[in-house]
């Protein structure tokens, strides 16, 4: 085990400062400077420093790294996740959000889907919101072309599908719906079910493993983790520096020659931006989500659930007609406790049966919106409520889980709906979930996909970034997370968040280095 | 984080919960419950190490929980004075009460348990091990499968990292793969 060399366990000499371990002031310039190592943040680092620039990466969280990785989801949540796995969006329903705290950011923890941005989103964009110049397939696709070769963009491989992936796809078939195996960033997926705990391989191309450690190992970009950004420091309306707080509670002023990136995700950039001083009307609105969740079946065969990729298994069938994605996904036991209807002996006894189980889910591509901002402690607050139609088509997604699920010959399926039984016997009794509430805090959400609040737009009264990504009335000054993204996508949003940031990176490099020759 | 430490009423409380909720055999096909991963000082752990806010829903969940005999049997007790079977009926209730934040708390509380009581490496793998068992309807004693039937798949990590010597490279060498994206069309 020991002669195993993991991508992140090598990194050159005072490439990486630990902020828990910082013992005094650091000042440091570099010419740029980018804020989170997430999907976005990493992303553009790699971008930046190959092009030849010095590069800074300030991350709030620790680094964990592959080797210490373990298979509960305790571990990983309470010290790799915000606020140890227990934000919520808060509305008439409390809906939990999950959201990488680390390097990697939410791609330590998550299932490696790699989706390409719809076209008729991106013609959206360039009809309602004036992006078509800026923002199309044309300028993304050699982008997506780039990560899907660095990444090893692939289908889950059938030795890593596993029964409920598999029991999905035949099913999915069985009633005429279009489905497919999920395509991954995976570099030899074992099938061990845990992307949600972290890849104990590293298989899973998270940015822990690829764009960070590449940025420092072969480009020179130097990471500053576990170091909390408060403010960019504007002057005279240009960002000049960033300016943030190591654990240990040193001051750490990275000065940015040529600029600063901010890659925070999408509830962390707009408050940032705000206490940066940016004042612009439309920070914090047009917050979206594309909100899951799970509906379970006890099988009377083997399932295995523990076995194959997380999440192998989609379906976009109804994206568009129904608003509504579905995919399988594994719950590790640690999760699957929670969602397994009962307490005491019913609880365990299902519990102990978990290798029966079938978990698939759906992702709502919901039309609310809210809003983000801060709340009494200086924490992250979003305040979100799903409408009714987002709950019809929630009911619809569940519904059509549960026949799917009875067609697969299901004893007992659990569609997680408040009003609705928790065990439903047959297929019969799906028609309850057909008339089910239509109240959001009768279902059981999870927000994992989120979009705006720092908008893109050619009016700073409605946006708060233009279409080459640049705060309106700040210079160099860029976000490249999803907070800029318009809309919902309705499918996975990290290849398209790591696409836009690489368009953006690529053209702040290109005109960097045109300056530089001129 | 500004709230005190559990106290020994409230550790009371939260130990007599969680045993209800995940029970010592016999009330348990598993091998053992939850009692002796200390579930009350996890609690308390998870309590100190959260921010302010969440802390004071898990309190509040607990307090919830504890105080819940009154309202649900109208008796003047906690819940470390139920029976177990009483316990679990109070908690059956309260998971499916019509006040969201009652039943939200209380999920809550069920799900913090399941990360204390999943922790366990051998029972995470008791449990994902497919059994030749009866349905949950259907009463019985639950039964293994014969030696070699079931393909065991736990994580064995020692044979995954074995296995995943492609991962050796070093961090600065880039895979051969170029996966074509089409992405399944909407029909
Ligand atoms: C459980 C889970 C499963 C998911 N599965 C998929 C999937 O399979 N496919 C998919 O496409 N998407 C998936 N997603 C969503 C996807 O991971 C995110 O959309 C994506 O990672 C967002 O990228 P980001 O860079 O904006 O934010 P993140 O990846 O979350 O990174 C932001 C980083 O910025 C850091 N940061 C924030 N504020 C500061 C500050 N003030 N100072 C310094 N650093 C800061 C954070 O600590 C964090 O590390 C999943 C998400 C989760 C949580
Ligand atoms: S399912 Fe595959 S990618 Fe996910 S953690 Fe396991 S080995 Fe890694």
């Amino acid at each position: 085990m020991s002669d195993v060399r993991f991508p992140d366990d090598d990194m050159p000499a005072g490439a990486v400062v630990d902020g828990e371990a910082v013992t005094r002031a650091v000042d440091d310039a570099f010419d740029f400077v980018v804020v989170g190592s997430g999907a976005a943040g990493a992303s553009a680092a790699y971008v930046l420093a190959e092009a030849g620039f010095s590069v800074g990466i300030v991350e709030e969280g620790p680094w964990l790294k592959t080797r210490d990785i373990t298979e509960d989801v305790h571990t990983a949540f309470s010290k790799y996740t915000r606020e140890s796995g227990m934000q919520v969006l808060r509305g008439r329903s409390f809906v939990p959000m999950i959201q990488g705290r680390c390097v990697g950011g939410s791609t330590l923890i998550n299932s490696a889907i790699a989706w390409r941005i719809p076209e008729d989103v991106v013609d959206d964009w360039g009809a309602r919101f004036g992006l078509g110049d800026s923002i199309n397939m044309r300028e993304l696709d050699p982008h997506f072309d780039a990560l899907e070769r660095d990444l090893s963009v692939r289908p889950v491989a059938d030795d890593a599908l596993g029964e409920n992936n598999a029991m999905f796809l035949a099913m999915a078939n069985k009633r005429g719906i279009s489905a497919s195996r999920m395509r991954r960033y995976d570099r030899g997926c074992k099938g061990s079910g845990m992307c949600l705990s972290a890849c104990p391989t590293a298989a899973k191309q998270g940015m822990s493993v690829t764009y960070v450690p590449w940025a420092l190992a072969r480009h020179g970009a130097r990471i500053f983790t576990s170091a909390r950004v408060e403010r960019v420091e504007i002057r005279g309306h240009r960002a000049v520096a960033v300016v943030a707080k190591s654990a240990s509670g040193h001051p750490i002023v990275l000065r940015a020659r040529r600029g600063v990136f901010v890659a925070a995700s999408t509830v962390q950039t707009p408050n940032l931006l705000r206490r940066s001083g940016v004042r612009s009307p439309a920070l914090g609105k047009h917050f979206q989500a594309h909100p899951g969740l799970a509906v379970g079946g006890m099988f009377k065969r083997s399932i295995e659930m523990s076995f194959g990729a997380t999440q192998g298994a989609e379906s976009i069938h109804y994206r568009k007609s129904e608003r509504f994605k579905l995919e399988t996904i594994s719950f590790p036991p640690d999760i699957a406790a929670a969602r397994i209807p009962g307490a005491g002996p019913e609880l365990v006894e299902r519990l102990a049966r978990l290798g029966h189980v079938a978990s698939w889910a759906a992702q709502i591509r919901a039309r609310a919106e809210g809003t983000v901002g801060e709340g009494w402690s200086g924490a992250d607050r979003v305040k979100y409520t799903l409408g009714e139609d987002d709950i019809r088509a929630t009911r619809k997604a569940v519904a059509l889980l549960a026949r799917m699920m009875f067609d697969a010959g299901a004893q007992e399926v659990w569609p997680g709906i408040f009003g609705v039984p928790s065990v439903l016997r047959s297929v019969d009794q799906v028609k309850l979930v057909d008339e089910g509430p239509l109240d959001p805090r009768a279902y059981a959400f999870i927000a994992t996909h989120l979009f705006g609040a720092a908008r893109m737009g050619v009016d700073p009264r409605t946006s708060v970034v233009d279409a080459d990504f640049r705060v309106h009335g700040v210079d160099d000054l860029w976000v490249v997370d999803s907070s800029v993204f318009p809309t919902n996508l309705g499918v996975n949003p990290q290849h398209s968040i790591m696409a836009m940031s690489r368009l953006a990176a690529a053209r702040v490099a290109e005109r960097a280095k045109g300056l530089r020759a001129a | 984080m500004l709230l005190p430490r559990l106290f020994s009423f409230e550790l009371a409380w939260a130990e007599a919960a969680y045993v209800a909720i995940y029970p010592d055999p016999p009330r348990n096909p598993l091998s053992r419950g939850i009692r002796a991963m200390k579930p009350a000082r996890f609690y308390d752990e998870l309590i100190a190490g959260v921010p302010t806010e969440q802390a004071l829903g898990l309190r509040v969940s607990l307090w919830i929980v504890a105080l819940a005999p009154l309202f649900v049997l109208r008796r003047l007790c906690t819940i470390a004075a139920l029976s177990e079977a009483e316990r679990v009926t109070v908690l059956e209730r309260l998971l499916a009460s019509s006040v969201y934040a009652v039943r939200q708390l209380t999920l809550g509380f069920k799900a913090m348990g399941a990360l204390r009581y999943a922790q366990d490496h051998a029972l995470r793998a008791e449990m994902t091990t497919p059994r030749l068992a009866p349905a949950p309807e259907d009463s019985g004693p639950v039964l293994k499968e014969p030696e070699g039937a079931v393909h065991l798949r736990v994580l064995d990590r020692a044979k995954l990292m074995a296995s995943s010597s492609g991962q050796t490279r070093a961090a600065n060498e880039v895979g051969p793969d170029h996966a074509a994206a089409e992405g399944a069309s909407d029909v």
